[in-house]
């Protein structure tokens, strides 16, 4: 029996190839696109799945509360959190303190390289599970100057293998130190957020920073005890910094490592989303295209399921159980979906690579892996029930008379649904297309927004140990180049401003005024000209006050912030800084993401301290001037060149944004086109259905105009009752996206009228195709009897 | 007695008016009979062959079978009575397009749940019967109309049922054709199977031992 149904079934594929094509082409792409979408899923939510104890490894944040009562929360903590957590919480087994990473140049003998090195407490290779190759991860950290590398870098500096016991050399602080090398771990996994190429002691970093509860230079992670409630533990710590530290301002709080890479956006102490809403986005995109490619299935399987009538008619003749018939066409709709996922499947095989590029992943569809497999079988569960179950069962309950003389066409519940499905269909399209359009704006908008200064032909490049000292010779060597406009500096870096400060007083500050916070920004003479950053009030620095390396300006927030009238002439001091006077604001500009406020700022120029060179370059001499930066570097300096571009690295601050626009893009596209399909498949179905009709108008006299109006008609409204369902739900979930911006697009109804012209415009060309075919045919053909 | 109708009505709703289809039915049939069904389009006689093949309901009256009382039957038990006992010949053939001619007769053998040997056999017996073992392997579309027809009795014999219910089986055959099938019908029919049979033509009901006129859902006499 079973041999039949499959017999059965694929010669009805073989008899209707066009049938078949347009359902196989549809439901592998639906299945291709969850398929992509799955993976890059289980990619996200497998980040720092490993470590065994990973349940209980939770990260320390800290939340700094301003007076205005905003907290601020991110991972940076104190030097002494660590030890008062051990002291004060029994449920802590363990802490683990850890640096952020710094490239700093490493050497052995004649090899010298950049190597991205933490430091860490001693438990590190204990409470994480990085396995070491060589050594013994109780011990290796114990020594101050012990250093544990990569497997990588040990290959790089002893290629014989033999890296235990070896000295290697490290700059640190502008000053060289021999470490010993005594353990090796082993590469680390891709999915983990922690990476490094080197551990150093904690202690190695101390002597640069301090153990205030104020600096927060360290990460600390602890292991919980077995079973210990997160959010009682939260609670408990949360108010240590001001019990033990005295610091009333800041508070404690957990969070599982697993959560950090998902959950990094907090609000008020409370993670609120981040990387889970683009987990989310897409799993919803991924669903809805799922959704797409199984209604799709279900109209054209139950459409063309008449033309099965007969066959069905006989059967229960012959004495078919209604489960036998069940059986049957749920037999169909396995086989079809079996082949569409297989094409879905090397669709996936031949796509990754690209999808990687853009995903900046390195997925793999790896057929050796159970969790591919977990994915796939799941979505092809999830297909051959969303499309197997309904067609099945309503082949099956055709009435055998009325089957047998194919009068099924007139069965009002089917078409309803049908229609239904359709209309569902594209209310998901026009949702998408408005989405994808809106975010595409919204980037626009940022790429193009007057940033309130000129990022164009602007390379900014570190000074290193080596050439620091050198700076002022190198700024000359540099200015008397041929490509190069002027060069000047800076001590902080525009793209990472990294925090802020309270410690500002200034004339005319209130003595109980609240707390304010401000990013301090370092510079030197003509970087404000370069940039073409605007002076609104007062003057800019300038050579000719020789006491301008002392005084201030600040931007337009700032004013606002610090409540002054007359700012000019006001003295400031903070960080030890006496008899600096405010010479000017500038209007308020943007590096740091359009997705935050203009901080207040207040810039100092410092000469001394900078160690960032901006170079303006004349146009079309860019890379003859990086050539010539390379060689003025290597003349100085034995260290590895390196430069970067002003405007791409604003632009990289938008790479989340401009991932997903690309990604939904693709994905729009390829539910609009799955759709298409299914109103090809339905027209084509219909046109067939109604061919003696067309006939017969033509004969009466019909013109192909309004023939085509007739057919498309109702496809149209249809389209555009979806059209109509959708806006208001794409309105109020992009509404909802855009908020994720401090500075953004306002939403307009031109962009759901585009969107829904575009897709109008797509379905009537798709439906046009069969109406034109049957409305030009010969009548006479069609209406040959048999 | 192989089947009894007692005061059937069958009727459908349109605009709020009963029109009937079937009008006072009171029909028995014995085992062995040859019964033509006849009347003008519209009388009524698919619907009644239909009724009595327990493909369609009817509105008021009882239907015995075998001394089954079919119209308090549960549909899986009515499936399993006519699998058992009755076969069908149509006017379109009705073969599935996409099987073969040898498996097209095997259909209701698998529906009966035989065994594959004896399916085998059945099937071989029923080629031979008809001298169609050369075109086991084809398609129905490869086959003439008589030859399709063929196929269809042989379909409806397979399962050795007791009544043949034919609904104008001659009907899209040319006169030679026809006469084939009718003789096949009698030579069936004194063999001991019981036909009924619903035609147009009067040669053909003219096989019939008994002929049952229909007018607008009545029986004439």
């Amino acid at each position: 029996m079973l041999k039949n149904h499959f017999k059965i079934a694929f010669r009805n594929l073989l008899k209707r190839k066009g049938y078949a094509t347009i359902n196989i082409v549809g439901l592998s792409l639906g299945l291709w696109c969850t398929l992509m979408i799955g993976l890059w899923i289980a990619d996200e939510l497998d980040k720092d799945g490993f470590h065994t104890n990973g349940d209980r490894i939770c990260q320390v944040m800290s939340t700094f509360v301003s007076e205005d009562g905003i907290g601020d929360s991110w991972n940076g903590t104190g030097y002494p959190v660590g030890e008062a957590l051990l002291d004060n919480v029994p449920e802590i087994e363990k802490v683990v303190r850890t640096t952020g990473q710094r490239d700093v140049v490493t050497s052995f003998g004649e090899k010298t390289i950049n190597t991205k090195v933490i430091g860490a407490d001693g438990g590190f290779f204990e409470l994480f599970s990085f396995p070491l190759k060589e050594g013994d991860g109780k011990k290796c950290l114990n020594d101050l100057k012990s250093i544990v590398l990569s497997e990588e870098k040990a290959q790089l500096f002893f290629p014989d293998g033999n890296a235990l016991g070896k000295t290697i050399n490290l700059i640190l602080d502008e000053t060289e130190e021999p470490f010993l090398v005594t353990a090796v771990f082993e590469s680390l996994p891709d999915n983990s957020t922690l990476q490094f190429e080197a551990v150093v002691p904690l202690d190695t970093f101390l002597p640069m920073n301090n153990k205030s509860w104020g600096n927060t230079w360290l990460q600390t992670y602890i292991l919980n005890e077995k079973n210990a409630d997160l959010t009682e533990l939260s609670k408990k710590i949360n108010d240590i910094p001001n019990t033990i530290g005295g610091d009333a301002n800041r508070t404690l709080s957990l969070q599982l490592l697993k959560d950090r890479y998902l959950y990094s956006k907090f609000e008020n102490g409370t993670p609120i989303g981040g990387r889970i809403d683009n987990v989310i986005l897409f799993g919803i995109i991924a669903v809805f295209t799922l959704l797409i490619a199984c209604f799709n299935f279900v109209n054209l399987t139950t459409a063309w399921a008449i033309k099965r009538s007969k066959e069905v008619g006989i059967k229960k003749v012959l004495g078919a159980g209604k489960l036998s018939l069940l059986t049957q066409f749920f037999v169909e709709s396995i086989v079809l979906v079996f082949i569409s996922v297989l094409v879905a499947v090397v669709l996936s095989y031949i796509s990754m690579p690209f999808f990687n590029v853009i995903t900046e992943k390195s997925l793999a569809l790896d057929l050796t892996e159970p969790r591919f497999y977990g994915i796939l079988s799941t979505i092809a569960l999830a297909a051959i029930l969303l499309s197997g179950i309904y067609p099945a069962y309503s082949m099956a309950s055709f009435r055998s008379t009325n089957a047998l003389h194919e009068k099924l066409q007139g069965n009002g519940a089917e078409s309803a649904l049908r229609k239904g499905l359709v209309v569902f269909q594209f209310i998901l399209c026009m949702a998408l297309i408005s989405g994808t359009l809106v975010v595409y704006l919204q980037l626009d908008f940022i790429q193009n927004k007057n940033l309130g200064l000129n990022k164009e032909n602007i390379i900014f490049m570190p000074l290193d140990g080596q050439t620091i000292s050198q700076s002022k010779t190198i700024k000359d060597e540099l200015a008397n180049f041929a490509g190069i406009k002027n060069v000047s500096a800076a001590g902080t870096n525009f793209i990472d401003m990294g925090g802020s400060t309270q410690d500002p007083t200034w004339e005319g500050r209130p003595t109980n005024d609240a707390i304010k916070s401000f990013s301090i920004i370092t510079l030197d003479f003509e970087l404000l000209e370069m940039l073409n950053i605007q002076v609104v009030e007062g003057r800019s620095f300038s050579k000719t006050f020789a006491t301008d390396t002392l005084n201030y300006m600040i931007n337009e927030a700032a004013l606002k912030l610090m409540n002054l009238d007359d700012p000019i002439g006001k003295s400031m001091q903070f960080w030890g800084d006496e008899g600096g006077k405010i010479v000017g604001v500038v209007k308020d500009f943007h590096f740091n993401s359009l997705h935050n406020q203009i901080a207040p700022m207040i810039l100092r120029c410092r000469p001394n301290e900078t160690w960032l060179l901006y170079i303006k370059t004349t146009v079309g001499s860019t890379q003859d001037a990086i050539a010539h930066m390379q060689k003025t570097h290597e003349k100085f300096s034995d260290l590895p060149f390196s430069y970067h571009f002003l405007d791409q690295a604003i632009e990289n601050g938008y790479r989340e944004e401009q991932k997903i626009q690309q990604l939904s893009t693709i994905f729009t596209s390829l539910a609009i086109i799955i759709s298409c399909l299914g109103l090809f498949g339905l027209a084509m179905f219909t046109a067939n259905q109604r061919i003696k009709e067309i006939a017969v108008r033509k004969i009466l006299g019909a013109n192909i105009v309004g023939l085509f109006k007739l057919l498309s008609k109702d496809f149209i409204k249809l389209v555009g009752l979806a059209l109509l369902i959708a806006v208001p739900i794409s309105w109020y979930v992009m509404q909802h996206w855009i908020q994720n911006f401090a500075f953004h697009i306002t939403i307009q109804w031109w962009m759901f009228l585009s969107a829904g012209v575009l897709l109008l415009a797509i379905a009537l060309v798709t439906v046009s195709y069969q109406t034109l075919k049957v409305a030009t045919t010969n009548p006479s053909k069609s209406l040959r009897t048999e | 007695m192989l089947l009894q109708l007692h005061n059937i009505f069958k009727w459908v709703q349109q605009g709020g008016q009963r029109v009937f289809l079937l009008k006072d039915i009171n029909l028995q049939v014995e085992e062995g009979e040859f019964i033509s069904i006849m009347g003008p389009s519209g009388s009524g006689k698919s619907t009644l062959l239909n009724v009595i093949g327990m493909l369609d309901g009817f509105d008021e009256g009882e239907y015995n079978f075998f001394d089954e009382p079919v119209h308090r039957l549960k549909e899986k038990h009515r499936t399993n009575l006519y699998k058992q006992y009755i076969g069908f010949v149509f006017q379109a053939y009705h073969l599935i397009d996409e099987l073969t001619v040898y498996e097209n007769l095997e259909m209701p053998l698998l529906y009966k749940k035989l065994k594959s040997s004896e399916r085998k056999a059945m099937v071989a017996d029923m080629l031979d019967r008809f001298n169609i073992v050369g075109k086991k392997d084809l398609f129905p579309s490869q086959l003439s109309g008589g030859q399709q027809q063929l196929v269809g009795v042989a379909r409806a014999l397979i399962s050795k049922p007791k009544l043949i219910l034919a609904d104008e089986p001659t009907g899209n055959l040319n006169s030679q054709q026809g006469i084939e099938i009718m003789e096949l019908f009698k030579e069936l029919n004194e063999e001991g199977v019981t036909i009924i049979q619903v035609t147009h033509s009067e040669n053909n009901a003219k096989y019939g031992k008994r002929i049952i006129k229909l007018l607008d859902g009545r029986k004439l006499n």
